[in-house]
């Protein structure tokens, strides 16, 4: 903000930057989520092909009984959970054993999947709705040039940030829109259950996020994962393709070294590791920073929400230096920070989720509904291997999904492939001894997703609950970047604002609308 | 045609409170996020006063029984009101301290903004939840009129009666904090006296072609409170330091 005079800088001129950074794109995702819902299934039409994995168990009917529904709903979410959660160890052993091929490859394929037969699919039926008639050679060479630039910018060579965010973004809407096509009961279940799996995934022992971050903090590595970052704050200039690799390279084998060389300079973050952990390694990081982790989704790594297809997201082991912060892997490099090695890399980055294009106009069958990558995002340390998140089609996403969950990579990149989504804030150092580091606050992609698909589902009932969502959910991010500061460790995203969200969903459907929706009608205001 | 009353109703409404937004909220972040912030705090009240009234809708549909719903509903918010000034006085407490740290200023200038945050927030969630959240039903063929009423559809009335109302809010919210802050009662009762005033006068929409009158009242107490409002800020604002002082402090900060 500009100052005015010749006075001292306000103190509100760049305070909150950071928050209205990330609060703004879950803003966007929310709302054109709910516009895609207005749009193209204002009545709420579930489709059980279009998320396969998460009607496995029970098919809502209109005559089942509440009992019938809610424990056939409880069933299924177990099943998208658990497989949340397997791929979430799936991807960890293929990170453990240093499979980034594997990883990348998938993630690569199952983004290009979703940014072509996903996107087309939902502007299929954009275009019929509105009447706009399109030929098919230009649509397949729009959607064809329109995929390659994503995967490219995602994951193999540095975009402007804006065009990432943009990918990154789309990709939540995508997926969230995907997945307002679960069943209601299951919808809410699934919300639920996968707020708690990020609380474990994160906060406990042994848990598939936290594994993953502590195995790519001792690693030095980031993992890869789709992590939106905010632009730095303060007006510092966005910096991609620095990374800062340290011992990265001595550390693992020839992949991780290649891996933390980080083809692609990324801006290194400075992230702190709040937990304390460390990036000992790295001498000095000294990054600090603030690290959301969030489990979303978990691991669907692979798609994370989109059952349908795998869409592992991997970042190759050039751009996993390249994403740094960004959360790992697939997204964060795409957004170019993804700073390599060193200690930029610590950043927690949330698995990736895999997207798998279910195509929301026309639902696949048995799509594999790669759960969401539950983002723990633990600020790792360098970016390991993309944590490619399957999504595949009908088949069981890799664990990219629960790349996603597990995105707690170390970067501070809040990745959440899958549900949860870590939020981590960078803090420049001070003691830049190469480059400066920009401030940044990464949240993870899964957190992106389930935000928008509570939103989504509310749209699907009246407006009024979209905003009381909205609201809820937004309060709920402050409130879980407030604990993040306090607690000073890797927690996870999702429960707060989900939590908040439900109940001010149903808070105003059963309390206020009674209330308000007369009152309005009558031209009473007050 | 679905459209035209869509849009048109929407930027009615919600144009001048946007544009306020542009202008005066977006260009700092913090206060963005106090204007979330406030519009969460206030749907929590608005939960409360329905929580209270859920035992009595729905309400039979005249003046009396909404006059006495409504008169509930603005005593609720006055008292959350002064919850608001505790809250507003420890964040300029806060940010006193930082600007003390950091070497910033913290001007008369930010207390107007954060007090034009919260009442924005204040605004916003009234004009979401009882306007926007009606909107989609022009999204179909058709309008709808109460017989009290026939002029002027539901949802023309609803976006007038927004957009004075969100003005007053706004100007009540700046007034208010303003009056705690100097312990002004006349400023303190501003806020309680308009905000019932607005909203009591959109009752006269019960009363056959009382909308001609009341729509055109709400609008009034609108501008009447922003000008007032306006003209607080601007007599309470500081003197500007004087010119030589001001060229002292450039110089010490160029060398």
């Amino acid at each position: 903000m500009a100052r005015r005079g010749g006075g001292p800088p306000s103190v509100l001129d760049d305070l909150g930057e950071e928050i209205t950074g990330i609060a703004a794109p879950v803003a966007i995702c929310m709302a054109l989520v709910v516009l895609l819902v207005r749009v193209l299934n204002p009545e709420g039409m579930a489709d059980t092909a279009t998320v396969f994995i998460a009607t496995m168990a029970y098919t809502e009917q209109p005559g089942d009984s509440a009992g019938t529904k809610l424990g056939g709903a409880l069933l299924n979410a177990l099943i998208f959970v658990c497989v949340v959660a397997g791929t979430t160890f799936v991807l960890f052993f293929l990170f453990k054993y240093r499979c980034y091929k594997v990883i990348y490859g998938y993630m690569g394929f199952a983004v290009f999947d979703m940014y072509f037969v996903l996107t087309g699919a939902i502007g299929l039926r954009l275009l019929q709705v509105l009447g706009v008639h399109i030929d098919t050679f230009s649509l397949c060479f729009i959607l064809f040039n329109f995929s390659v630039v994503g995967v490219v910018g995602l994951f193999f060579a540095p975009v402007p940030l804006l065009l990432k965010q943009g990918y990154l973004v789309w990709t939540g809407i995508v997926t969230a829109f995907l997945f307002t096509y679960i069943p209601e009961w299951t919808s809410w279940v699934l919300l639920a259950l996968m707020a708690l799996y990020d609380l474990a995934a994160v906060l406990a022992p042994g848990g598939p996020l936290k594994v993953l971050v502590e195995l790519a903090i001792e690693r030095n590595q980031e993992l890869p994962a789709l992590v939106y970052e905010a632009r730095p704050s303060g007006g510092r200039p966005y910096r991609r393709g620095w990374h800062r690799h340290r011992a990265a390279a001595g550390e693992g084998g020839a992949a991780d070294a290649a891996a933390a060389a980080g083809a692609d300079a990324s801006p290194s973050h400075s992230t702190a590791l709040l937990s304390g952990a460390a990036r000992s390694s790295d001498g000095g990081d000294g990054g600090r920073g603030a690290w959301l982790a969030g489990s979303g989704g978990g691991g669907g790594a692979a798609g994370e929400g989109l059952q349908l297809a795998s869409s592992p997201r991997a970042v190759p082991p050039g751009a996993e230096q390249r994403g740094g912060l960004d959360g790992g892997g697939a997204g964060s490099s795409g957004s170019g920070s993804s700073g390599g090695g060193g200690r930029g890399e610590r950043r927690a980055r949330s698995g990736l989720r895999s997207r798998s294009p279910t195509g929301g106009a026309a639902p696949r069958p048995a799509a594999a509904a790669a759960p969401p990558v539950a983002a723990a995002i633990d600020p790792a340390p360098p970016a390991g291997p993309p944590v490619a998140t399957s999504g595949g089609g009908g088949a069981a996403g890799v664990p990219g999904g629960g790349a996603s969950g597990s995105g707690a990579s170390g970067s501070g990149a809040a990745g959440v492939g899958g549900g949860g989504g870590v939020v981590v804030a960078v803090e420049e150092e001070e003691d830049d001894e190469d480059m400066e580091l920009p401030d940044s606050i990464k949240l993870g992609l899964g957190d992106f997703i389930f935000y928008s698909m509570l939103v989504g589902r509310a749209a699907m009932y009246d407006m009024m609950t979209v905003y009381a969502s909205f609201l809820a959910i937004i309060a709920g991010l402050g409130i879980t970047l407030l604990l993040l500061a306090l607690a000073r460790k890797a927690l996870p995203a999702l429960p707060v604002s989900i939590a908040l969200g439900v109940a001010f969903y149903f808070l105003t459907r059963l309390v206020m609308e009674p209330f308000a929706i007369p009152l309005a009608l009558n031209g009473v205001f007050y | 045609m679905a459209a035209i009353d869509f849009f048109g109703y929407l930027f009615l409404a919600l144009g001048p409170p946007a544009a306020f937004f542009c202008v005066f909220i977006a260009p700092k972040s913090f206060v963005v996020l106090l204007t979330i912030f406030s519009a969460f705090l206030w749907l929590v009240v608005m939960l409360f006063t329905s929580a209270v009234f859920r035992g009595f809708v729905p309400l039979h549909p005249a003046a009396g029984p909404y006059a006495g719903a409504v008169l509930a509903a603005v005593a609720i918010e006055e008292v959350a009101r002064y919850g608001v000034w505790r809250a507003h006085a420890r964040l300029c407490g806060v940010l006193d301290s930082m600007s003390r740290r950091s070497g910033h200023a913290f001007s008369y200038s930010d207390h107007v903004h954060l007090a034009l945050g919260w009442g924005a927030g204040h605004a916003a969630c009234h004009a979401l939840f009882l306007f926007a959240s009606l909107l989609p039903l022009t999204a179909g063929d058709g309008s709808l009129f109460s017989d009290a009423c026939p002029g002027l559809s539901v949802f023309l009335v609803g976006a007038l009666n927004c957009l004075g109302t969100c003005a007053t809010l706004v100007a009540a919210m700046a007034v208010a904090l303003e009056g705690w802050r100097r312990r002004s009662a006349a400023h303190i009762a501003f806020a309680p006296a308009v905000h019932a005033a607005s909203a009591l006068l959109t009752l006269g929409s019960f009363r056959s072609g009382g909308c001609a009158f009341s729509v055109p009242a709400v609008l009034l107490v609108g501008a009447a409170s922003a000008a007032y409002a306006a003209r607080m800020v601007w007599r309470c604002a500081p003197p500007p330091p004087p010119a030589d002082a001001a060229a002292a402090v450039a110089a010490r900060r160029e060398e």
